[in-house]
């Protein structure tokens, strides 16, 4: 199809977009996420991330399905998250999960990867939660306790 | 497939220059080509300049995961699927794909007629404003496509209605256009949903001057 | 892609033409686009059908979801 654009109108829209991001449509879809191999990422890993979401989730007594309802999230994206180590989650579900669980945002984004200030004490409690908890066997009263005590390493400031 | 291309202009934004450039109604192999060898890098390096310099993610350009190959292989052949391209200097400047068959209006006035809606926007990454260590160069280029997408729904008989999922960093953009914004969309990442009300259909083509 | 249009003649039944004139009506569309959309609709679902998708109707209120049956 052929447009009959104006240089007039042209310049007049480009002057008014000058200084505007202009992007449109869903981003971050599953499809496009699992293949960002070369997403720059901020961390080494994610896997407390997903241990504590998984953990949380079981506490709770929710199914993957469930918790993606209820915290409001992609449910693709939360699969990914709970069994893909190297999955760099959205800013976004971290969030809604910080809601969720009701521990600190900024806390969670760090563990998730996503922040850019690093607080060493919480990288290293964040390693000893992974290390410490099964994510295979039931919930323990072990790791529950594990996971309790990170909980509350998380929610202090 | 052969493209028909119309004339356009574009404002080159660091010198002040108008610039000739092309919308072509269908996106062809040479635009995916130079998404693959000129946006991604560029995108890259934006996106290293980010990181170098502590940015949080949230700021980060929002477009970054999107993947024009992949898209365009899954609507290749589609009626329901037109794209559009934005090329200056032989280089692709923009990319949209629209859907006409599976959004209707939202707005009262509207409610369930057809509508144009856009399911992805995106400008060169060396277009991006909000973007740290470049400058953007061309300005422009967000409303040929725009544009293009109200004339298609013009085409088909849906009086210029078009609507569109905002990124968070764009809905100034499409506020400051006159689209209604209806708020965060659950059912989209919470992107807004924005719809065009149809006397500014006609403002934002210029018919009233 | 270039927009040069055929033209084919449609040979329909009354029955045919009075579904289209409502259609064309109630969507404040022509003819052309109506049929227009149709095909989009039509080529977009057979797509989804051969890649192995259901189409589903729900029931807004019961939220009961009926296959349907596309031979």
């Amino acid at each position: 199809m052929k447009i009959k654009y104006s240089e007039a109108w042209c310049l007049k829209m480009a002057d008014l977009e000058l200084g505007n991001e202009v992007g449109a449509g869903v981003f971050g879809l599953a499809q496009n996420v699992a293949k960002d191999a070369e997403y720059p990422t901020m961390h080494s890993s994610t896997i407390p991330f997903g241990r504590f979401v998984k953990l949380m989730r079981r506490n709770k007594r929710l199914t993957i399905e469930k918790l993606a309802e209820d915290a409001d999230i992609d449910l693709d994206e939360l699969i990914e998250i709970e069994d893909n180590a190297g999955h760099v989650p959205e800013p976004r579900t971290v969030y809604q999960l910080a809601q969720f669980f009701e521990v600190p945002t900024n806390n969670l984004m760090q563990v998730a990867g996503l922040s850019s200030t690093r607080d060493e004490r919480l990288v290293n409690e964040s390693m000893k939660f992974a290390a410490r908890s099964d994510t295979l066997a039931p919930l323990s009263p072990e790791e529950k306790a594990a996971l309790e005590a990170f909980v509350s390493i998380l929610g202090r400031k | 497939m052969t493209a028909e291309v119309s004339k356009a202009y574009l404002r080159e934004a660091t010198t002040g220059l108008v610039k000739e450039a092309e919308v072509w109604d269908s996106i062809v192999e040479q635009h995916l080509v130079d998404w693959e060898t000129e946006w991604k890098p560029y995108r890259d390096m934006i996106l290293q300049a980010h990181r170098a310099a502590g940015v949080s993610l949230l700021k980060w350009p929002q477009s970054r995961h999107w993947d024009w190959r992949n898209k365009y292989q899954c609507v290749q052949g589609m009626l329901s699927t037109p794209s559009f391209a934005v090329m200056c200097s032989g280089m692709t400047e923009g990319l949209m794909l629209l859907d006409l068959s599976l959004h209707r209006c939202q707005l009262p006035e509207q409610k369930g007629k057809h509508l144009v809606y856009v399911d992805f926007l995106e400008v060169a990454p060396w277009n991006w404003k909000t973007s740290i260590g470049h400058s953007p160069r061309y300005a422009g280029v967000g409303s040929l496509l725009l544009r293009a997408a109200i004339e298609r729904s013009l085409e088909e008989g849906f009086k210029g209605r078009v609507g569109l999922h905002a990124l968070p960093q764009a809905n100034s953009w499409y506020g400051k256009l006159g689209m209604i914004d209806f708020g965060p969309d659950s059912s989209k990442s919470n992107l807004h949903y924005f719809e065009m009300p149809l006397d500014k259909i006609d403002s934002f083509i210029g018919k009233d001057g | 892609m270039a927009s040069a249009k055929k033209t084919m003649t449609l040979n329909l039944t009354d029955a045919e033409m009075s579904a289209l004139e409502a259609l064309s009506d109630k969507k404040d569309l022509n003819k052309t686009s109506i049929l227009r959309q149709a095909l989009r609709l039509y080529q977009v679902i057979e797509a989804r059908l051969e890649k192995g998708d259901k189409l589903y109707f729900e029931d807004d209120k019961t939220k009961e979801k009926a296959e349907v049956v596309m031979l």
